[in-house]
């Protein structure tokens, strides 16, 4: 995929006049056109080893940067890396083993999952969905969630507690976690619709459709019992998300994004591991740079994940080596793994600075988390969490610095802070305590 | 007095004369205090009012008496009729389990068809030849299966997707005969506004398997009316408004008013749960004529649809989606053995070793098959590619798919012999014995472990420590430590009685060079010394195998958790099954029959609100 350079540049090419809603408050905003700020969360599981993780200073980045952070270099104006964030809600507290479960649902949460292997899964608004639900109307998609992995088929994923805690990183409300999205081809589809949805005529059927079946489960919602109504306002909820997208179609203002020249939707699934996940990628810069969606989530590997690394010389299960033992040579593949997964990121970062916007790149305006719920893989801790930001947040981060923070900080507190940046109102999130400091 | 006391000890156990003493004995040494064994504290109140306040700390106790892990062999053992005491209290008292009388139905939540059911439906009602659905989301899992209502979430997501796949199939059936038939559209299609409504209550009857209101008939006659002049937009309008309804996507069962009492479902409540635990799919003619006869509200008139159901290549769906998910085979797909130790193990093969369990189960279902052969039998079902896996000679047969062969020898023989349990219980590189073992306590003692404490140490990996013992001397190294011990006891021994067969379960005698050695000794003092006795073993106490998979299978059937108070039908479902030779159709025809499957149990007052 090769994109131009300039994407007001290639609009113009292509006949399609500023239809941005980033450049439409340019018309309106009193002081200079600020390009929107983006919020995008990458998670990978089971930790990673941190011996090569933590730069052994604090202050501007070393000139050589630890070797897992190497592929990163390129970035390193961008990068920050932010030691001594903890998620207690990982933690036991009281529900016993499930620290993998656990790591995912808390991280972007900040709350304890309810211990159920089934019945009445219970965890918490997620970071990326608070910023979704007040602002995503903005947008053509409010968020976009994608993953590598489906998710286990069978059987338990963490002792005792339901695969939907270990496979879902975004939660709309308590009990609704938001699918990911995991065929490249499909990611394209949502980003710029289908065919259908251009065509009048259709699109005039469907809003036909839609309003009637909406109708017909507002009234079903009143003949059922309350623990079932939710699921129907799940539907409902859902249901009007469509709506509105369905409603916008065709005036200029909101037009759903255009398919920049020489980009194609992807045919197949790429079946080398590393082109499919950077194909992945690739679909969540192309969001991002088509102002498709500001907030994005990308999963690249579920927590718990056992899976091979073989075509980067680990055949070992990637959790089974976790629990190294403190084994030198377990430590080295782990590494390999978690370098692997950072050459993901210099991957996708690649993409973004290619998307030149206002006066500079998509980075300039970018917050991007990236990290595991757990630290060590071996210890199952919770505090120590390896957790990268890249971006400027348009100006309100000043980037190239490894920061350490009290230890016991709450994840969530970065949380709060970056949802303030895209403007979004929250007064706390899952466990935060404040905002974090440092950052600017 | 002297008499009252009497009637008390034959009957009613007492916490403060049964329960108090016995776990002051036999418990709360290890289990009190900041290094509690095994991370489990016990609260222990002097009175009873006080002690029934912890209903989930007496659930765990009667499990580990029940599967005898406790206390640990080292300690002194308590008498049956000591613990049995225990056990009644705790279920009669703590958690509220009597079983006298009619069973507690349960709830289930507003179920969502998983992706399964939604492809399965979508073929039957629409007749087309393509899988419609594919591009869902996953669907979540709870209790090890993907149907269970309150893991099946939704999102924005599949509402795009139900709308883009029921507009593209309906289309799709438009324009194919095979879809014309499955919509009976004959010539043009319906004309006239009277013909499009018989349409539309034909077809709303089939989806949301009842008929629909005449005010929903109207509403959709008039919208699909408006969605253009010519019989081919009204029709794929309406059609693809019905496939997107909630009506359709949900297992719709309407709240009584309040106050009322338990209610039985009514036929065609019924008729769409047996459509969806036997075919994963919506009901066809015969079964919603059954329900509009009165027919499913007799027990017979049940068992006969159940076996007309099975019958049916539908059924398949039940082979599939149970043995997959019972035995974790669907994660078969997401397990790659190293291919330089273990070449050759293609996604074909791997969908063989699903075939092998799914082949196995189906004949079982279609013989009335005691259940016992899931534990030890002498054959199983392979195709060709599998045979050869294995190194079976199977006669040659033209276009022959899974069939069955006898075994020769005593190496194998039912579930946890089969390829694919032992590859999904394996690390890419190496068996996992703990695995293997956790599986069997899981999936046929019905015992699940408690998962390990935290802070244990790892076992040592070094290459160094693998030249210099076997994996199995290192574990047991390893579980000198008592918090493990536990445990691992029985589940090592169970898992190291199947090392003879290797990550992808071949048979092998020998592990690095080293000569495997699979004897053992289970907690109650059997010893085994290769695979075949230990199956023997496992053998001995059908009902416990009969209670797992009673559990399992209702938990299928119904897409909710169990909880303390479904004891009753599971007893019943096992007693019925003892009685019946075992036979794995009466399993499914008690559960088809059973309170839980027809009934519905009334919203929990503010009061009692916890969900059974």
């Amino acid at each position: 995929m090769n994109l131009p350079c300039d994407r007001r540049l290639f609009l113009r090419g292509t006949g399609i006049t500023l239809a941005l809603p980033w450049l439409e408050s340019l018309a309106s905003a009193a002081g200079p056109a600020q390009p929107p700020r983006r919020l995008v969360y990458l998670y990978v599981p089971n930790g990673a080893h941190m011996d090569a993780w933590t730069p052994t200073t604090t202050g501007a980045l070393p000139t050589e940067l630890p070797a897992t952070l190497r592929p990163l270099a390129p970035f390193r104006d961008y990068l920050s890396v932010l030691s001594g964030l903890t998620a207690d809600k990982a933690r036991a507290n009281g529900d016993g083993p499930g620290d993998h479960a656990r790591a995912m649902a808390s991280f972007l949460t900040g709350r304890q999952a309810r211990k159920t292997a089934g019945a009445d899964i219970r965890i918490g608004i997620s970071a990326d969905q608070v910023v979704a639900s007040q602002l995503g109307r903005q947008t053509h998609l409010p968020s976009l969630e994608i993953g590598a992995d489906k998710g286990l088929n069978a059987g338990g994923c963490d002792s005792g507690y339901s695969c939907a805690y270990s496979a879902n990183l975004s939660w709309r409300s308590e009990a609704t976690p938001v699918s990911k999205e995991t065929d490249p081809a499909a990611i394209f589809a949502r980003i710029f619709g289908t065919n259908a949805g251009n065509d009048p005529v259709r699109s005039a059927t469907r809003a036909r459709i839609v309003d009637m079946v909406l109708d017909d489960a507002r009234s079903l919602r009143g003949q059922l019992a309350n623990d079932d109504r939710l699921k129907v306002d799940e539907y409902l909820d859902s249901l009007r998300d469509v709506e509105r997208r369905l409603a916008r179609t065709g005036t200029p203002a909101n037009a759903r994004p255009v398919v920049p020249q020489g980009v194609a939707a992807p045919t197949s699934n790429p079946s080398d591991p590393t082109e499919a996940l950077h194909l992945l990628a690739d679909m969540l810069a192309l969001a991002l740079r088509v102002d498709a969606t500001r907030v994005a989530t990308f999963v690249l590997a579920n927590e718990g994940s056992n899976r091979s690394y073989k075509f980067i010389g680990v055949p070992e299960g990637h959790h089974e080596l976790s629990h190294h033992g403190k084994n030198a040579d377990k430590q080295a593949k782990i590494q390999k793994i978690n370098t692997f997964h950072t050459g993901v990121l210099a991957h996708l970062l690649g993409k973004l600075r290619d998307a030149k916007e206002g006066n500079g790149c998509l980075l300039d305006n970018l917050m991007l988390v990236y990290g595991s719920g757990i630290g060590d893989g071996d210890r199952h801790n919770h505090d120590e969490l390896p957790i990268l930001m890249i971006g400027k947040g348009g100006g309100t981060i000043k980037p190239g610095k490894h920061i350490r923070y009290a230890s016991e900080t709450p994840l969530a507190n970065l949380h709060l802070s970056l949802i303030e940046r895209m403007g979004a109102k929250i007064d706390r999130l899952g466990d935060s305590t404040g905002r974090i400091d440092n950052l600017s | 007095m002297i008499l009252f006391f009497l009637i008390l000890s034959a009957g009613e156990p007492v916490y403060e004369r049964d329960v108090l003493p016995f776990v002051k004995q036999h418990c709360i040494d290890c289990h009190s205090g900041p290094k509690a064994k095994g991370d489990f504290r016990l609260i222990l109140p002097t009175s009873s009012a006080d002690a029934l306040k912890s209903p989930a700390q007496w659930e765990r106790v009667a499990q580990v008496l029940r599967s005898g892990d406790m206390p640990p062999s080292s300690k002194p053992r308590p008498s049956k009729s000591s613990s049995d005491a225990v056990n009644q209290w705790i279920d009669e008292k703590a958690l509220g389990v009597v079983c006298a009388g009619t069973p507690k139905p349960g709830r289930v939540t507003l179920r969502r068809l998983n992706r399964e059911e939604y492809g399965n439906a979508m073929r039957d009602l629409l007749g087309i030849g393509y899988r419609v659905g594919e591009d869902l989301p996953a669907d979540d899992v709870g209790d090890g299966f993907d149907n269970q209502a309150d893991v099946l979430t939704l999102s924005p997501l599949h509402l795009e997707k139900y709308l883009a796949n029921a507009e593209q199939a309906v289309s799709q059936a438009w324009r194919s005969p095979s879809g014309k038939r499955a919509l009976g559209i004959r010539n043009n299609g319906p004309e006239t506004t009277e013909q499009l409504k018989a349409f539309i209550v034909q077809q709303t009857r089939r989806a949301w398997r009842r008929p629909a209101s005449a005010a929903e008939v109207d509403r959709l006659t008039t919208m699909s009316l408006n969605a253009g002049s010519k019989p081919e937009e009204r029709v794929t309008s309406a059609m693809t408004a019905i496939l997107v309804s909630p009506r359709f996507l949900f297992l719709v069962e309407v709240e009584p008013p309040p106050g009322a009492a338990d209610r039985a479902l009514d036929g065609y409540e019924r008729a769409a749960r047996l459509a969806l635990f036997l075919w994963s799919s919506v009901p066809d003619d015969t079964l919603l004529d059954a329900a509009a006869s009165g027919e499913l509200m007799r027990p017979e008139g049940i068992n006969s649809q159940v076996e007309r159901m099975l019958r049916d290549g539908k059924s398949k769906a039940l082979a599939r989606n149970f043995t997959g998910q019972w035995l974790q085979l669907r994660n078969l797909k997401t397990i790659q053995p190293d291919p330089v130790r273990f070449p050759g193990i293609t996604e074909a093969l791997k969908e063989d070793m699903l075939g092998e369990c799914e082949a196995f189960f189906a004949n079982m279902l279609t013989e009335n098959g005691p259940i016992t052969d899931f534990i030890d039998s002498r054959y199983t079902f392979v195709n060709d590619r599998l045979a050869q896996f294995y190194g079976y000679k199977l006669p040659k047969v033209r276009n022959a798919g899974f069939r069955r062969y006898d075994f020769t020898d005593d190496r194998r023989g039912g579930i946890t012999t089969m390829a694919g349990v032992l590859l999904v219980t394996s690390n890419p590189t190496r068996t996992s014995p703990v695995k293997r073992g956790k599986f069997v306590l899981e999936n046929i003692l019905g015992t699940p472990p408690p998962p390990p404490p935290p802070g244990v140490e790892e076992l040592k990996d070094t290459p160094a420590a693998r030249q210099a013992s076997t994996l199995r001397q290192r574990m047991e190294e390893h579980r000198r430590n008592p918090n493990c011990a536990v445990c691992h006891t029985k589940m090592d021994a169970l898992g190291f009685g199947l090392e003879n067969f290797d990550v992808v379960g071949r048979w092998r005698t020998e592990d690095e060079g080293k000569k495997i050695d699979v004897a053992g000794v289970l907690p109650d003092g059997k010893a085994f010394a290769k695979p075949s006795e230990l199956r023997a073993l496992l053998g001995t106490n059908p009902e416990m195998f009969a209670d797992c998979l009673a559990r399992k299978m209702l938990t299928y059937a119904l897409g909710r958790s169990l909880g303390a108070k479904d004891r009753c039908v599971v007893d019943q479902l096992v007693s019925e099954m003892k009685c019946n030779g075992w036979g794995l159709t009466v399993l499914v025809k008690a559960v088809a029959r059973s309170e839980s499957f027809t009934h519905r149990e009334k919203a929990p007052t503010a009061s009692n609100g916890v969900r059974p």
